[in-house]
């Protein structure tokens, strides 16, 4: 038997968005690297064109990011949400992001 | 089946880097209940062995990196009892609004990797290292396969 024990030190975090701080440096290195797609997120094909969809007429940044926040907290979207995520994520889906990794 | 964290949460990682915006998972797990009174968001003992939960971050110039959890408002529609709440309950309104922008921290961060190759392992690397991982000679065990591969996690406040 292998016991592991850990300390940690919590604090709620919360960004106040009704106010345009200036954000701490973040380099270009990390932002294009959390831009790239990966072996189970793909970001072209039916992503992309649901994304377009989902922030059809968001021009800011924020407004894009809160529309695919609401796309996904509808309750029609919510229900359906299995559906859409094998449209979504297509042959990779079920096997790597929902069967093998997901404790029913 | 429905889907869970890992895959709602991933969805909204591909849809904003794909419109541009920098987005990552962030894979951890809750350890304790919520103080905000949601009993689908946090512990109720102090088992954590299934509470594996990850969370999103998207980047925005003017904010830098934003604390998202979709998959948490869908989880407080489908399961805060007596569960399948409408939108316009409120705490599901509130849960919305509250989801963008803050996390309650009854929950740690362990990592934003994927794809991760696991130190001295000749196996696939693993889409993510949210769970316990172990290998026998025999090759890696399932960590969702109890009778095969037994853990508990618990935790415990501290002053």
């Amino acid at each position: 038997m292998l016991t592991l024990t850990s300390h940690v030190s919590l604090k709620n975090y919360a960004v106040d968005l009704s106010v345009l701080a200036k954000a701490p440096h973040v380099s270009k290195a990390e932002l294009d690297y959390f831009l790239l797609p990966s072996r189970y997120v793909p970001t072209d094909g039916i992503v992309k064109e649901t994304a377009l969809k989902a922030t059809a007429g968001a021009t800011t940044e924020m407004e894009k990011a809160r529309a695919i926040y609401g796309w996904w907290t509808t309750p029609s979207a919510i229900r359906r949400s299995a559906a859409a995520a094998a449209a979504i994520f297509g042959s990779c889906w079920s096997r790597a992001i929902w069967v093998e990794n997901v404790p029913t | 089946m429905g889907g869970k964290c890992a895959d709602l949460n991933a969805l909204y990682v591909g849809l904003a880097r794909s419109v541009g915006l920098p987005a990552r998972h962030v894979y951890g797990l809750r350890i304790a209940k919520s103080d905000l009174g949601y009993k689908s968001l946090g512990l109720a003992t102090d088992k954590a062995t299934k509470g594996q939960h990850r969370r999103t971050e998207v980047y925005l110039r003017e904010h830098g990196w934003v604390p998202v959890d979709p998959a948490d408002v869908r989880k407080v529609v489908l399961e805060e009892p007596p569960g399948n709440r409408p939108l316009s309950d409120e705490m599901v309104s509130k849960a919305r609004q509250r989801l963008f922008g803050s996390w309650e921290m009854n929950w740690m961060a362990y990592n934003y990797a994927h794809d991760v190759a696991l130190p001295g392992s000749a196996k696939q690397p693993v889409v993510y290292f949210m769970y316990p991982q172990a290998e026998t000679v025999e090759g890696r065990v399932d960590p969702f396969d109890p009778d095969n591969f037994k853990y508990e996690i618990t935790e415990k406040e501290m002053s």
